[in-house]
């Protein structure tokens, strides 16, 4: 037995190439005169490259199987990272880059129509202005506000319109109050009046109303909101369509 | 281009034939399943033998010569295989046979050749599933894996020796050579 194994692992060193170059010479030298060792090398020749074939082939498969679930994890990760890249620059970027500050400094610059005042004689005090159909002390109040909001202190014009008993008899001196609590950082009394005076029929500053709401909207990032309020003004071809137009092509859409 | 169209001769590697394994496979399957109606799992099987000859006369460069297309090769070597299939398993009907012989574009020579490798290198694994589990364990590892037999009987428990190793190594590539040589002597291979 001895003998026989010694004989298959000279087979095998030769099949495997794991001979020295002199080992080789002297074997093949041996396998020219042995018909039957030539025969035993060739049969297990073709069994040892089958098994190596075989192997090779599945072991192939295998990979190859593998680079493309991995190629799929890939591409999907990668498709993932995509979408994020995107939304994440879309929300960055967006198709328009004018700030929200920015849309309502250039664009809260329309004045209101001028209140009708009247002048008054007193006997006491002399000549001086009164708003119609107010109160005396509110029409002082109103007065004050004006003067005020002239003079662009809307701090002190949103406090003396503030004072007005019924200001909600007066729509248009409302606006003004309105409209100087939103340039004075009151947004939250800012919409609330807003709201109230755009949901007024028959108020024919109603348009304006809405405007300032809509500013008032993109002053306290509610944008959707504002939009929506813009479209209303845009579609309805009034005074400030135009500008509401120019407002929704330079907002941001979120 | 169609991986099926391109010209099998163009093939230069195992590792470029194989990236064409899945894109004829659906095909062949369905083409084989639906028109003669043979079950998945026997025209899958054949198809993963129809590759692995191509895969291994790609290998070998054994189909340098030949000017027909991926497809048509895989083709006739697959109706080949399964002819062969439906015979040994009795169901091969005389107009089963003469449809799946008109599947063979290959030349008669070239195909008469085909047969014969087929038939050689189905013998040998017909030989080495026959062994016996642990035969086959240290065959692949001996002459597959490359390992060494210390290593082997590290993975191997069962034998007590390097010595008893090396016995039992030799008989199961006898066995495998005897094997292998009867059945070339039954079917007038030399």
């Amino acid at each position: 037995m001895e003998k026989e194994i010694t004989r298959q692992e000279k087979i095998d060193a030769y099949l495997l190439n794991q001979m020295s170059s002199s080992e080789r010479a002297e074997f093949e030298l041996q396998l020219d005169s042995d018909t039957e060792l030539q025969e035993e090398i060739r049969i297990q020749k073709m069994i040892v490259e089958e098994i190596n074939d075989r192997e090779s082939f599945l072991s192939l498969l295998d990979q190859n199987k593998t680079k493309k679930i991995i190629t799929r994890k890939i591409w999907r990760a990668i498709s993932i990272a995509a979408v994020f890249t995107g939304l994440l620059g879309f929300f960055i970027i967006q198709p328009t880059t004018t700030s929200n500050k920015k849309i309502y400094s250039a664009f809260s610059d329309i004045q209101p129509e001028k209140i009708e005042k009247e002048i008054v004689t007193d006997p006491l005090r002399g000549e001086e202005y009164i708003i119609p159909g107010l109160p005396t002390t509110d029409s002082e109040y109103g007065i004050k506000g004006l003067d005020y909001f002239e003079r662009e202190d809307y701090i002190n014009a949103a406090s003396s319109f503030q004072q007005i008993q019924n200001i909600k008899s007066h729509p248009e001196l409302m606006l003004y109050m309105a409209i100087s609590q939103l340039k004075s950082n009151q947004s939250s009394s800012a919409l609330i009046n807003l709201e109230y005076l755009s949901s007024l029929k028959n108020f024919k500053s109603a348009e304006l109303a809405k405007y300032y709401l809509s500013l008032g909207y993109i002053n306290t990032g509610k944008v959707l909101k504002a939009r929506k309020v813009l479209k209303e003004i845009a579609r309805a071809k009034g005074t400030y369509s135009t500008r509401a137009s120019e407002m929704l092509s330079s907002m941001r859409w979120f | 281009m169609d991986p099926g169209e391109v010209p099998i001769k163009t093939i230069l590697n195992e590792k470029v034939i194989i990236r064409y394994y899945d894109d004829l496979r659906a095909a062949f399957v369905s083409y084989f399943r639906k028109k003669y109606n043979i079950d998945t799992e026997t025209i899958t099987d054949i198809y993963q033998e129809t590759y692995y000859i191509v895969f291994k006369k790609v290998k070998h460069k054994q189909l340098a010569e030949l000017s027909c297309t991926l497809k048509t090769y895989v083709y006739s070597i697959g109706s080949n295989l399964l002819l062969n299939e439906l015979r040994s398993k009795k169901f091969l009907t005389d107009n089963l046979e003469k449809s799946l012989e008109s599947e063979i574009s290959l030349d008669k020579d070239v195909m008469e050749e085909e047969e014969e490798y087929i038939k050689r290198t189905s013998i040998i694994i017909e030989a080495v599933n026959r062994l016996t589990d642990i035969c086959k364990s240290i065959i692949k590892m001996f002459y597959w894996e490359k390992m060494k037999l210390p290593d082997i009987l590290f993975k191997l428990p069962g034998h007590q020796s390097i010595d008893a190793l090396k016995v039992q190594k030799y008989k199961c590539m006898k066995k495998l050579e005897e094997s292998v040589k009867a059945r070339f002597k039954a079917e007038g291979l030399t």
